[in-house]
């Protein structure tokens, strides 16, 4: 029935190759035409889990609440400190330059030498607050003693930590952006405003004496943005990789040709069809193209492989592409189908991100089956063989056959028992070294880029000199109208700031009654008996008044009170204290009317995050090893093959982990798809050495001998293609965004740790079984056969 | 200046729509156990037997032995400011804050029970105890009340005169058992009769007085804004102002073994007397931090409470085992 079926596709295309190839090529330029408008695109949001509790928060007050749309720039003093005529003069132009700078919210700039920077000194005859810098010192004017007069009233108004380093050697400028521009409604580019940054005021005001350090999230946007560019330049470099390793193997620029256009062919169609449903090109995303590209190129190393050695035995182009065609059709298939799946499933994981990566894998591996399976042949046939080649092939496959043969030896029983008693302990010892991995980002700074990025270096000053916390979680608590007048809700949220300000972890806690508490000591002639929330309304009206809306601690209603964490890290381990403790919190007090919701900041958005990447990892594996298994049990009809094809792959897997681990990687958005994806792939490389080890056995042969004919055929084939996808993504590890860095790493260890495992362990697993539970029954065809 | 207006007439509105009702919605909840309560804002402190005390805001209350490794007591029963504490001797001991709360203690410390919330919630600002029955405490606007019974039932007493509401900062006890009372706008008070009745002194001065001790020679201390210190006699009738040598704010003053002053204040101000009390010395910790509370030590390094909690002297090297 499948014989039959084979043979009419292969009569059909094979009769029709030119009208085929010719419809192939017509759809290819159509696509191409779609492809060429596809555009880079960085989504913030798509990285986010829409429908969890945390970002819905976030999402609904991302625009009023504090530090969201922030720029910092330190005027960092190289040597000694900034209370010297030359720092403060770069102070004043640095301050005057960003208050100027388009998209910037002017009311927001503040610096030692902005009118909204005011010391208040508390006497007997009331509150005096005065300007850090007042309007008789000038630029001009600085002397000694005038610089002196603005440290003490840097120091009386409490800016050291905030404004000024807190060893003195550096000044800040903050503002907020303006995004919408309120003049023209239209949102800010923040790439063209990071560029203009670097090259107005880092370029203009750094020098040899004083350093200027920016950050923001409009900075990092910016970083991330000129680190995407580079992402184009890997997957030229991992193409060229590819193709002289190809080449190396076949030593035919046409053999190279063919596997090379044929995968690139499906990747075209892949980005005509992301235009086609809307979709940019997330930098995050770019690992999906080239998976795409890798399958292919795997799949059609196997064609290219059985042609070559049809060839070999005599056959002409056309009569080896047929029956290249033929033997690889099913086989072909189904991993392809297996990787179908394993990437569809990723479609569960409720991250946008992961979502559209998901259905443009899916899309692209279903393209294989047409581009590697029927165009590849196709286009082999046409390609006429010189005896000088098969020469050269000949003596290079001599050469590795006696590699594999050694290699082969592991399905001899003892040395079988010896590696899967390897592998076993080896899976011990990975499953113990897993435990405890790490959830999300575990590094400091802006997790998307290295820790030796310039922001990241910049952060890092940043908060060793200022008392500043960059991971920031925010706990939005919602009240009735004018809540900041109520004692007993400011009471409530005072008891909630305090609770999670000792959290082991939180650097410091702030929120409208931390801060009217001690505005309410200030109103009381700076008593600290009084630093307590007033039970009148008007008093503690009075005490609210005095807190900076700047901070934005309440909104123009009071309906908002934020409760600001700074963090010591965005480890996952300290985001589930915290969420831990909110969570109990709100349980054991609740309050009527009065609403606790977390989460929004940077670091609870991340919270966010980790919650569903480690929710969503184990169904995920789950669902891709039962797809695997399935499909392998269909195939073989054999329970010895599920086994010895599954528990390389979960050894692998487990190994992966552990690797994580020793590295520092994360589970992240990012890495999650890479280990599930890697069991697709690395499935591959199982089904193709197990296929042939069957049909051995099957044939008649010994285990031993059925194994070391079966790497012959398919083991330099399977070494060499998982060799050189590890080449192609090794690559990445160069790149300047952590995340594809951190993709690049795992994707290279996964595609090696997958290889070796069903070379070794397989075949070893096979013969062990076969000892244990000796087959009762001969045993049966694969379903496929080539 | 809009917002700010529109925001004054919605706290009128709130006060209207709201007032009342609130105070009869107060919940304690239980002071939260700290793993470094000692980090805590503390206010005041006291000592008792062998142990320090200190209290300050979310119900902390810490004691310590050597003044280096503090201990948070346990069953605090609310998480309010404290603003004072006293003891009686080595076991009893009360503690005072905002919303008329009075803490007891007969462990020394190290466990409270909330034993009264005066009437109508004042905000006490000062506790006395002569002994484990009678006390008194005082506060804002005012309030003044006394106990014959350890704290069971309170009077209340009339200290300044009729309708006068000054905020009654801090209560001690001269050498011989005068009873004085620092409080607002430069007014003070004296009772040589266990408070039974009190006498207004002039001062001579108008800012806030806002602590004040006893030397052992007998003499009067008070201090308060603006760096004020005055020195008056046992009668407290003749008050001499000192120069501090600084204008921030005292907070705390106490008498050293040796006979010297130490006070601290906001800004980060710490001063030393010379062992006469005539002249002093001042220096400003560069973390300005607002300090409320001081004690010394046996070796004479002082222990100072801020908003930062316990601040203790550096480490002697050798000192610690």
């Amino acid at each position: 029935m499948l014989a039959f079926l084979m043979s009419a596709l292969e009569r059909f295309f094979f009769r029709h190759r030119l009208a085929t190839l010719g419809l192939l090529a017509v759809i290819t330029m159509i696509m191409g035409n779609f492809a060429s408008r596809l555009e880079m695109s960085a989504g913030f949001d798509k990285q986010l889990p829409q429908q969890h509790e945390f970002i819905k928060t976030f999402n609904q007050y991302r625009d009023v609440l504090f530090g969201a749309n922030r720029v910092i720039v330190v005027l960092h003093a190289r040597h000694g400190d900034i209370w010297n005529r030359q720092a403060m003069t770069r102070l004043y132009d640095l301050t005057q330059t960003l208050f100027f700078m388009p998209g910037i919210d002017r009311r927001s700039v503040t610096s030692l030498w902005t009118p909204n920077t005011r010391a208040v000194q508390i006497t007997e005859e009331g509150m005096k607050a005065e300007d850090v810098i007042g309007g008789d010192v000038t630029v001009s004017t600085l002397d000694d003693q005038a610089i002196a007069g603005i440290r003490e009233r840097t120091i009386v108004g409490g800016f050291v930590g905030s404004l000024v380093a807190n060893d003195y050697s550096g000044a800040m400028v903050v503002a907020e952006l303006a995004d919408p521009d309120p003049q023209t409604g239209q949102r800010l580019n923040y790439l063209q405003f990071s560029q203009r940054l670097e090259d107005e005021v880092r370029a203009k005001y750094a020098d040899a004496d004083l350093d200027v350090q920016i950050i923001g999230f409009a900075r990092q946007m910016g970083d991330i943005g000129a680190g995407a560019k580079s992402v184009v330049a890997f997957f030229a470099l991992a193409f060229v990789l590819t193709a002289l390793a190809v080449y190396g193997y076949t030593r035919s620029w046409a053999l190279t040709l063919l596997p090379l256009l044929c995968s690139l062919v499906s990747v075209v169609w892949q980005f005509g069809t992301l235009t086609l449903l809307g979709f940019g090109l997330d930098p995050l995303a770019i690992l999906v193209p080239f998976l795409v590209f890798a399958v292919g190129v795997s799949h059609g190393v196997q064609q290219v492989n059985f042609i070559a050695r049809e060839v070999c035995a005599g056959a002409d182009g056309m009569t080896a592409a047929r029956r290249s065609f033929v033997a690889l059709f099913i086989p072909g298939t189904l991993a392809l189908i297996t990787a179908f799946v394993g990437f569809a499933t990723l479609v569960l994981v409720p991250i946008p991100m992961i979502r559209e990566l998901a259905i443009t894998a899916s899309v692209g591996v279903a393209y294989k089956i047409i581009t590697n399976l029927i165009m590849l042949p196709l286009m082999a046939s046409y390609f006429r063989f010189d005896q000088g080649w098969v020469a050269r092939v000949e003596r290079l496959r001599a050469r590795r056959d006696n590699a594999m043969v050694s290699l082969g030896r592991i399905a001899e029983p003892r040395n079988a028992v010896i590696t899967t008693l390897l592998c076993l302990s080896l899976m011990a010892v990975a499953v113990w070294q897993s435990q405890g991995r790490h959830i999300g980002h575990v590094l400091p700074g802006a997790p998307e880029l290295r820790e030796d990025s310039r922001y990241n270096r910049d952060v890092e000053s940043v908060v060793s000199h200022f008392s500043l916390g960059l991971d920031q979680f925010t706990v939005v608590v919602e009240t009735p109208a004018g809540g900041c007048f109520r004692q007993d809700v400011m009471t409530h949220v005072d008891r909630l700031t305090w609770a999670l300000g000792n959290v082991p972890g939180v650097l410091s806690a702030q929120s409208l009654p931390a801060l009217a508490k001690l505005a309410a000591s200030g109103v009381n002639e700076g008593n600290p008996k009084w630093a307590a929330l007033p039970r009148d309304e008007l008093s503690l009206g009075e005490a609210v008044r005095q807190v900076p809306e700047a901070l934005h601690l309440y909104n123009a209603d009071c309906t908002l009170l934020p409760v600001n964490l700074y963090l010591a890290d965005h480890k996952a381990s300290t985001l589930k204290r915290v969420v831990n403790v909110v969570e109990r919190y709100r349980a054991e007090h609740g309050m009527p009317g009065v609403t606790i919701r977390l989460a929004s900041g940077n670091a609870g958005v991340q919270a966010a995050t980790n919650d569903v990447v480690e929710a969503c990892e184990l169904p995920m594996m789950l669902y891709v090893y039962l797809t695997i298994a399935l499909l392998v049990l269909l195939v073989y009809r054999d329970w010895r093959a599920m086994i010895a094809c599954c528990a390389p792959l979960t050894l692998a897997t487990f190994l992966g982990y552990g690797f994580m681990k020793a590295l520092d990687i994360g589970l992240t958005v990012a890495t999650l798809p890479v280990m599930v994806l890697a069991v697709g792939i690395g499935v591959d490389y199982a089904f193709y050495i197990y296929n042939r080890l069957q049909m051995h056995l099957a044939r008649g042969q010994d285990i031993v001998n059925a194994f070391q004919l079966a790497l012959r055929e398919v083991g330099v084939a399977t070494v060499f293609t998982a060799l050189t996808l590890s080449v192609g993504v090794a690559t990445w590890s160069f790149s300047a965004l952590k995340f594809q860095a951190d993709m690049g790493l795992l994707l290279t260890f996964m595609f090696m740790a997958n290889m070796l495992m069903a070379t070794t362990l397989l075949p070893a697993l096979a013969v062990v079984l076969e000892i244990l539970i000796p087959r009762r029954g001969p045993v049966r065809a694969p379903l496929i056969a080539h | 200046m809009i917002v700010m207006q529109w925001f004054r007439w919605l706290a009128v509105a709130w006060v209207l729509v709201f007032a009342g009702r609130l105070w009869a919605t107060e919940i304690d909840s239980p002071a939260i156990l700290l793993n470094n309560a000692q980090s805590a804002p503390l206010v005041a402190v006291a000592r008792t037997g062998q142990r320090w005390v200190a209290v300050g805001d979310h119900g902390v209350i810490v004691h310590s032995g050597d003044g280096r490794v503090w201990t948070q007591s346990k069953s605090v029963p609310v998480d309010g400011l404290l603003t004072a504490l006293s003891f009686a001797d080595d076991r009893q001991g009360w503690a005072v804050g905002h919303n008329g709360v009075v803490l007891h203690s007969d462990d020394g410390g190290q466990t409270w029970v909330l034993q009264k919330r005066l009437d109508d919630q004042p905000t006490l600002l000062s506790v006395w105890f002569e002994n484990a029955r009678h006390g008194m405490v005082v506060g804002a606007y005012g309030y003044a009340a006394q106990t014959l019974d350890g704290g069971a039932t309170w009077q209340a007493m009339q200290v300044g005169e009729e309708g006068e509401d000054h905020h009654l900062n801090a209560l001690f006890a001269g050498r011989d058992g005068t009873l004085v009372i620092a409080a607002e706008s430069g007014k003070a008070y004296r009772s040589s009769d266990h408070g039974a009745t009190w006498q207004s002194l002039d001062t001579g001065v108008s800012g806030s007085l806002w602590g004040g001790t006893g030397l052992r020679d007998g003499r009067l201390l008070l201090v308060g804004m603006s760096g004020r210190v005055l020195m008056g006699d046992s009668s407290g009738r003749h008050w001499q102002r000192l120069d501090s040598g600084s204008h921030e704010a005292i907070t705390a003053v106490t008498q050293l073994n040796d006979g010297r002053v130490a006070w601290v204040g906001n800004g980060g101000l710490v001063g030393r007397s010379d062992t006469a009390v005539e002249h002093f010395s001042v220096e400003q910790r560069e973390d300005r931090l607002n300090l409320s509370a001081l004690a010394a030590n046996t070796s004479g390094d002082l222990l100072l409470f801020g908003p930062t909690g316990v601040i203790v002297p550096d480490a002697v090297p050798g000192a610690e085992k």
